[in-house]
């Protein structure tokens, strides 16, 4: 019994050894992204889009923005790499930080829909276009940063709807990762939003039902074409990957980049005046 | 299906995604040994404080913060506790570690409530005669405890220890809620970037069925030396 006693001491010493190691503050400067999204990409390095990646920061993955600048404020990240828009709302909600205005990338967005019908991606393409009006009223209408938007969806949130199978062709089910303001957000238990708005034009100009289903962004892709739903309008940048499993409409916003969050006082971004400034900043971190 | 091999290839082989699983492996197995010998820590100060006569104030005190504790801690779902953990308690506290460590520290308090439930239940499925017995002949409180009836629970307690390891291990696939990257959350990352989920998922699954069987087996042999103890009396 002694030599098994000590046996399992010798286990517990070797064990502290392996949590102590483990233990101390980070060494590298932290960058927050959301997961599955071009930041994300971007800041990790992808093949396919040609992104390098900056391998001398750790970039993080939230599930999404609001947790990213939740750690921002809390310290244990140093920046956030997201959407343009994203990142004017997500500073202006957490007094002390700022965007460092240089796109970093140039991205579009455009509706994803099931590769299996042609059909509705055609009809989709039409509204778009007849409708570019009315789509650049809705940009035009969510410019203007208020602390919860509510001067453009007052009065006017959109009621998830239920998916109901027996009425499959009349329903157009669109998937959504709703944690992105002003794109897609939740106000109460309805939407509101960009997308969300496009999706209510889309709907109404082909006549059929909406019913929004709110996920992960990272499920999107592959909840198409399963359980009823039809399209994806999540600020789903249009990449070679994702073509390769879903179709993409024409894009709707051409106007699409990633910028970097950070606090007010770090300077380390101050004095860049390109896209190639900021990169090359952006490579020095924490050298 | 041939082209998903391929690409899943790629992604792993090619671009060294195997070296994000190994990371990942890694990670999962820090977090379940550490959290495990928190809980056991944790665990036997609390069983402890449970298990003693409550005859004065302070035994009967310490019984109720036990009670309170093992009450939050069985009572929320991991999840919700790491996500209060990290994104609300230690900012608030003005704690700063790292992503691993914060999951640690939590999973390892979460851990110690279940297996004070253990030890207790251990501890008292020992014959009470023998408590009664060593004091009786004269050993002290304490003496009686640790000398007589703890060495015969822990042939109780082992096994259902090695079980809350397996658990455990299984339980850290959550950890990615707060940054942390391990098993789940670098087969996930691989798959996502470039949508093809299915060969991943699949081998996320057998990874982790492997290791469970392996941890398995060296319970097994571990009951097995437990056992042989007992006939050679």
């Amino acid at each position: 019994m002694k030599k098994f006693l000590s046996i399992i001491l010798a286990v517990l010493m070797v064990a502290s050894l392996f949590i102590l190691t483990s233990c101390g503050e980070d060494e590298k400067i932290g960058v927050g992204v959301q997961n599955g999204t071009t930041g994300f990409s971007y800041m990790k390095g992808d093949a396919d889009w040609g992104f390098e990646g900056f391998d001398n920061v750790e970039t993080k993955g939230y599930e999404n923005g609001g947790l990213a600048m939740a750690d921002l404020m809390s310290g244990n990240i140093q920046y956030v790499v997201i959407d343009g828009d994203v990142a004017r709302e997500l500073s202006a909600a957490n007094k002390g930080t700022k965007v460092i205005e240089i796109p970093l990338t140039t991205e579009s967005y455009g509706v994803a829909v099931d590769k299996n019908q042609a059909d509705l991606l055609a009809s989709i393409n039409t509204v778009l276009a007849e409708n570019k009006d009315a789509v650049q009223a809705i940009f035009d209408k969510y410019a203007d940063v208020n602390d919860d938007n509510s001067s453009a969806w007052e009065g006017a949130t959109i009621p998830a709807g239920t998916v109901d199978p027996a009425k499959a062709d009349k329903q157009l089910v669109v998937a959504t990762n709703a944690a992105f303001a002003p794109f897609e957000f939740k106000v109460g238990s309805e939407f509101a939003g960009i997308d969300m708005e496009i999706a209510k034009l889309i709907a109404d100009k082909l006549e059929m039902e909406l019913v929004i289903v709110d996920m992960e962004f990272d499920s999107i892709t592959t909840a198409l074409g399963k359980n009823n739903v039809d399209v994806g309008l999540a600020a789903m940048t249009i990449n070679p990957a994702r073509e390769k499993v879903v179709s993409f409409s024409a894009p709707y916003y051409t106007e699409a980049y990633q910028v970097i969050i950070c606090k007010e006082d770090d300077k380390t971004f101050d004095d860049c005046k390109t896209t190639d400034d900021v990169v090359k900043a952006l490579k020095e971190l924490g050298k | 299906m041939q082209a998903k091999w391929e690409v899943f290839y790629d992604k792993f082989i090619v671009y060294d995604g195997w070296e994000t699983v190994v990371d990942g492996l890694i990670a999962t197995l820090q977090i379940a040994v550490s959290g495990l010998l928190i809980g056991i820590v944790l665990g036997t100060l609390i069983a402890a404080a449970k298990v003693v006569p409550k005859t004065n104030f302070v035994a009967k005190f310490l019984s109720v913060i036990c009670d309170i504790y093992v009450g939050f801690f069985r009572g929320t779902p991991i999840v919700v506790q790491l996500l209060i953990g990290y994104f609300v308690l230690f900012p608030a506290l003005g704690v700063q570690m790292k992503a691993l460590n914060a999951a640690i520290a939590i999973f390892g308090m979460n851990s110690g409530a279940y297996i004070s439930e253990i030890m207790r239940s251990g501890i008292q499925s020992v014959d009470p005669g023998q408590l009664e017995a060593s004091r009786a002949v004269g050993l002290s409180f304490s003496v009686s405890m640790i000398k007589v009836v703890i060495p015969q629970a822990i042939k109780n307690i082992l096994p259902t220890l090695g079980n809350e390891f397996i658990v455990l291990i299984k339980e850290t696939s959550v950890a990615s809620f707060i940054t942390v990257v391990d098993l789940t959350k670098a087969f996930k990352d691989i798959a996502s970037s470039n949508y093809e989920y299915i060969i991943p998922y699949c081998m996320l699954a057998l990874v982790y069925l492997v290791l469970v069987v392996i941890i398995t087996l060296g319970l097994k042999l571990l009951e097995r030396r437990l056992a042989k103890v007992d006939r050679s009396r």
